[in-house]
C-alpha cells in the first residue's frame, strides 16, 4: 500500500481512491452535436473531466498567418482551459506554454487521423475548451475532437482515441485522476488509432524502469481501445437519433 | 431558393419577413426563444450556471479568492465581472485578447450587478479592514446566435444564486486567516432580468404606423442587420434598473 500524505492510492483490497479497479475506466458521458453554429461539436465527461470540443470547416484559408498548402489541409487547433476550470483560477487561459503544447500536440494528432489530402487549400479549425479539468485533459478533448470531427462529416482514418496509464507498486493503472498523478507516480499519456493499434501520439512524465514500459504501454492501449467501444456506441446511437426524426428507416 | 437570397441581400430578406409580422424562425416579432438554465454544473468552480437561450449557450463560473479590502472602502468585497468570447462560438470570432464588444459587455455587466442591488456588497467582507471576497464572475460564449446580454445576466444570476462561501475568521493576536470547511450560500436580495430588442428602421411599413420595429430577443443574423439595439434590465417589482441602447438613429 504506497501512503502520501494520508492517502491510499491503492488499497490492501486493490482499489483506487475513488474506489476503480486498476484496469477500471471513469465514467464517460458523451454528446454529439451540442451547438447551433459550429459544424461539428460534441461534449464529453470523463470521471470529473468536462471538455467542449468544436470544429469549423473545411473553410477556405481566414488566418493569415497560416500559409495555404496545395497538397493537405491546414489542421488549426486551439486548446483553451476556462478559467474556472482549475482549483485556483487561472490568469492565463490561453495563450501560456501548456495551451500552446497542447494546442500542438492536438494539432499533431488530428494531422495524422483526418485524411488531409482531399481538402487541399483549405482549413479545419478545432477548438476544445475544458470547463472543469481533473486530470487527462489532453485525453478527454482528443475524444471530443474525435466525435465533433464525427459530426462535422470530416473523413477520418480511423477513430483517435487517447487514455492514461500510471504505475504504482507494480500495478499499472488505467485512466488516472489528478489527485493520482499529482501525489502518485509516472504519467503516460497515450493517443492511438484504436482498430489498427498504431500510436499516434506518445508522452510520459517522471521516469519508471524500461522493462515496465511494455505492461503500462499495454494497459494504454487496451483503455483506448475500451474508449473506443464507447465512442462508436454514442456515435451510431447519435446518427440513428438523427436519422429517425428526418425519417431515415421509412423508405 | 431563399438561402441563397439570405446570402446575398440579409437585410431585404429580414425586412421582407418583418413587413408579413414573423421572422425567419417563424417567431412572432415579440415572441422570445425558450431558455433553459442549469446551475452548480462545474464542480470546481464555487458558483456556477449554463444558460441556452435557442442556440446561445453560455456558461458562468464564479471563483472566489480573499484579498484586502480598500481604505476608501474597508468594509466591501469586489465583483469583477468578464465576458469571454471564445472562437468556438461563431466563425466570425477571432482568436486574441477581448475585443471591444467583449469589453462593453463586461462593463455593462458590472454596471447592472451594482445598479440593481442584487447583491450587498458588505456582506461579502467578513472582517472589515482586514479580509475581503473577490468574486471572479467569468461568462465564457460557446455558442453565439444572438441575445448575449439576455443570456449573460441570467447565468451571472443563477451562478451567484449557487454560489457557496466559507466562514472567514480572522485572529488579531496571530494575525492569522482561518476558513472554515463549511460553506453557505450567499443572499442574493434581487434577480435582474434583462430583455434585449433590435431595432429596424422601416421607411414604409404596413404593420405598424411607428417609424421603429421592435425586434425581441434576436438572433446573431438579425443583430448583424440591426440598426439599433436596446436592452432593458427589468427587477421583481417591475423597476428598470438599467437600460443600454446602441446604434445609429435615436429613437
Amino acid at each position: 500500500v504506497l501512503r502520501m500524505a494520508g492517502y491510499e492510492l491503492l488499497s490492501d483490497q486493490g482499489l483506487r481512491l475513488d474506489g476503480r479497479k486498476p484496469d477500471e475506466l471513469r465514467q464517460i458521458k458523451t454528446r454529439l452535436g451540442v451547438f447551433g453554429q459550429a459544424d461539428g461539436s460534441a461534449y464529453i465527461e470523463q470521471g470529473n473531466t468536462k471538455v467542449l470540443a468544436a470544429v469549423y470547416g473545411p473553410h477556405d484559408m481566414r488566418e493569415s498567418r497560416l500559409r495555404p498548402n496545395a497538397e493537405k489541409v491546414v489542421v488549426n487547433c486551439q486548446y483553451s482551459m476556462a478559467v474556472f476550470s482549475t482549483g485556483e483560477r487561472k490568469r492565463r487561459p490561453r495563450g501560456d506554454k501548456k495551451s500552446l503544447e497542447m494546442s500542438q500536440h492536438l494539432k499533431q494528432t488530428f494531422e495524422a487521423t483526418i485524411k488531409t489530402e482531399l481538402y487541399p487549400r483549405s482549413q479545419i479549425d478545432i477548438f476544445v475548451e475544458v470547463l472543469q479539468a481533473d486530470g487527462g485533459n489532453y485525453c478527454a478533448c482528443v475524444n471530443a475532437a474525435t466525435l465533433a470531427l464525427v459530426d462535422a462529416g470530416i473523413p477520418l482514418k480511423d477513430y483517435v482515441t487517447a487514455c492514461t496509464a500510471s504505475l504504482m507498486l507494480g500495478t499499472p493503472l488505467v485512466d488516472i485522476s489528478n489527485l493520482e498523478a499529482t501525489t502518485g507516480g509516472p504519467e503516460l499519456t497515450l493517443a492511438a488509432h484504436p482498430r489498427s493499434g498504431q500510436i499516434v501520439l506518445m508522452e510520459m512524465s517522471h521516469r519508471f524502469h524500461i522493462d515496465h514500459l511494455p505492461e503500462v504501454l499495454d494497459v494504454a492501449l487496451e483503455g483506448c481501445k475500451n474508449i473506443y467501444t464507447i465512442l462508436d456506441k454514442a456515435v451510431r446511437r447519435h446518427v440513428s437519433n438523427r436519422g429517425a426524426s428526418i425519417g431515415w428507416d421509412k423508405e | 431558393m431563399s438561402l441563397e437570397f439570405q446570402a446575398l441581400l440579409p437585410e431585404e430578406y429580414l425586412i421582407k419577413h418583418i413587413e408579413t409580422g414573423t421572422r425567419p424562425d417563424g417567431r412572432k416579432l415579440t415572441d422570445r426563444r425558450p431558455v433553459s438554465i442549469a446551475g452548480d454544473n462545474i464542480k470546481s468552480a464555487d458558483g456556477s450556471a449554463i444558460v441556452k437561450q435557442g442556440n446561445t449557450t453560455v456558461i458562468c463560473g464564479i471563483k472566489a479568492e480573499l484579498a484586502k479590502p480598500t481604505t476608501e472602502q474597508p468594509d466591501q468585497g469586489f465583483i469583477v465581472p468578464n465576458i469571454i468570447l471564445t472562437p468556438m462560438c461563431h466563425p466570425n470570432i477571432k482568436l486574441g485578447p477581448p475585443s471591444a464588444t467583449a469589453q462593453e459587455l463586461s462593463t455593462f455587466l458590472k454596471d447592472v450587478v451594482h445598479a440593481s442591488g442584487c447583491l450587498n456588497l458588505t456582506d461579502l467582507c467578513p472582517v472589515p479592514n482586514r479580509v475581503a471576497w473577490v468574486l471572479y464572475i467569468d461568462v465564457v460564449c460557446l455558442d453565439h446566435d444572438g441575445n448575449l446580454r439576455d443570456a449573460a445576466i441570467a447565468a451571472l444570476i443563477a451562478a451567484l444564486n449557487s454560489l457557496r462561501l466559507p466562514q472567514v475568521t480572522f485572529d488579531e493576536e496571530l494575525e492569522q486567516i482561518s476558513v472554515s470547511k463549511s460553506k453557505s450560500k450567499l443572499k442574493i436580495l434581487c434577480n435582474p432580468v434583462c430583455c434585449s430588442y433590435s431595432v429596424f428602421h422601416l421607411e414604409s411599413s404596413e404593420i405598424t404606423s411607428e417609424e421603429n420595429t421592435l425586434l425581441a430577443d434576436p438572433t446573431y443574423a438579425e443583430e448583424e442587420v440591426a440598426n439599433s439595439e436596446i436592452s432593458f434590465v427589468i427587477l421583481e417589482k417591475g423597476e428598470i434598473c438599467v437600460t443600454h441602447q446602441t446604434g445609429d438613429r435615436p429613437i
